[in-house]
């Protein structure tokens, strides 16, 4: 049985700067309670992030943090989990940071199943750089790179995901942090990549998308007879927007390989096990020679 | 006390321009307290209510989130009023652009909350107060 940690234990000191009232505050929440809830302890747990708002997460952590440049977080989560799988990776980053710049990475890691969890703080505008419309800004948002109202097709993250072949794709809202938590625990917990795709209201520059904007269109897949493992199904509620949002579990399907399990050179170990026995305290002299393998 | 007097007094404490401000602020607020109050506290509060207010009593799932906190009602009433510009406090007023809004979401919880609170017997009152996520708790008492 796993006892459970205090969440408290992550707290960190740095003065946070996100808006008064800010989503992201509860992606930080459920995701000290998720890690707390599982027991991963603070050298368990690696949170990397990209450029953003939310990306600034792994500064209010007490946890291994590595922020990354824009949209790039996914191939280092993907190369710190070949190096060290277990090392538990979750990578943080806005709609912008993942589904922008770094959607070729997005791509990749929804057909590759590397072993990590992706929380996307999706708040459906570029929050720090002041309120320009995003991927997955609405059709005719109007944002002050939009005056007349975007003119593009939003991305459909779910649908995307689903298509690439991601095993584990769920759907959060931070207005509802104790479900978020569970999800992003189940996504920990999943044996493969796993995206949460957090709803998450940006208070200053996006007005339209607000708490009560989706208060009114939410709601649980849990609460109807919905199977997970279907992915006809799975694909019907990812398109689902306008009038109604499903959160939830959209699709799972567990027992096929990582991308680690495959990769033929780490079949005699990760490169940090053959360098330590992980089952024993590191000596000295092995840290001295991984770092003159570095620099 | 019927709506447009509660509307007018929010408005006289908060200053507000117009009308719609103070509308606006009572409906983010209560929105707010929605999310957090046990129902049977709901029940009770809305019974004081004008009955225009009780649409604004309705929360997104059945039983209140037990890791709903101050941010998290700070952002429901941020929603509802114009981001105010300031010089930013982070990095000693070298954004000129800078937008903070808590101060003044805080003040216009005040003002709602002072006038929920003439409309409450004191040990309804204290019983609100415990219902409400720390640090709002103290809003609510300290308004």
């Amino acid at each position: 049985m796993v006892t459970r940690l205090d969440p408290k234990i992550f707290d960190a000191t740095a003065d946070v700067t996100w808006c008064a009232g800010c989503g992201d505050f509860a992606v930080l929440k459920a995701l000290k309670l998720a890690l707390a809830d599982l027991a991963i302890e603070q050298h368990q747990a690696l949170v990397v992030s990209g450029i953003g708002c939310g990306s600034k997460l792994p500064d209010y952590m007490t946890v291994n943090g590595y922020m990354t440049i824009h949209g790039r977080p996914l191939p280092v989560a993907t190369g710190v989990k070949l190096a060290n799988p277990q090392m538990h990776v979750v990578v943080v980053n806005g709609d912008g940071d993942s589904y922008g710049i770094g959607g070729n990475h997005f791509v990749q890691a929804c057909r590759r199943n590397p072993d990590i969890t992706q929380i996307v703080e999706n708040n459906q505008i570029y929050g720090l750089t002041k309120g320009q419309y995003s991927p997955t800004s609405d059709k005719g948002s109007i944002t002050t790179t939009s005056p007349d109202g975007s003119i593009e097709l939003a991305f459909n993250p779910m649908a995307v995901a689903l298509a690439g072949g991601a095993t584990f794709i769920a759907r959060a809202f931070a207005g509802e942090p104790k479900h978020l938590a569970q999800l992003i625990a189940a996504g920990i917990q999943h044996r493969g990549y796993a995206l949460i795709d957090v709803l998450q209201p940006c208070v200053t520059f996006n007005r339209v998308n607000t708490y009560d904007w989706y208060r009114k269109r939410v709601y649980h897949l849990e609460d109807e007879d919905y199977d997970a493992s279907d992915r006809d199904a799975a694909w019907a509620r990812a398109h689902e927007w306008e009038e109604r949002i499903p959160l939830g579990v959209l699709y799972r399907v567990g027992g096929l390989p990582t991308y680690e399990d495959q990769v033929r050179a780490l079949q005699d170990g990760s490169p940090v096990s053959r360098l330590f026995d992980l089952a024993k305290s590191p000596r000295p002299q092995q840290y001295e020679r991984l770092k003159e393998e570095f620099f | 006390m019927n709506y447009q007097e509660f509307l007018g007094k929010v408005q006289r404490l908060g200053g507000f321009p117009g009308g719609e401000e103070a509308r606006a602020t009572v409906a983010n607020v209560l929105m707010a307290v929605a999310e957090v109050l046990p129902q049977d506290q709901l029940n009770a509060l809305a019974l004081k209510l004008p009955p225009e207010l009780l649409v604004y009593l309705r929360r997104t799932r059945p039983e209140p989130d037990p890791y709903f906190d101050s941010q998290l009602f700070l952002g429901w009433v941020v929603s509802g009023l114009d981001a105010t510009g300031a010089r930013d406090k982070s990095d000693g007023g070298l954004d000129l652009y800078a937008t903070y809004s808590g101060d003044e979401a805080i003040r216009r919880c005040q003002c709602v909350f002072a006038v929920l609170k003439s409309l409450l017997e004191p040990g309804e009152n204290r019983a609100m107060a415990g219902g409400l996520p720390d640090g709002v708790d103290a809003w609510f008492l300290q308004a």
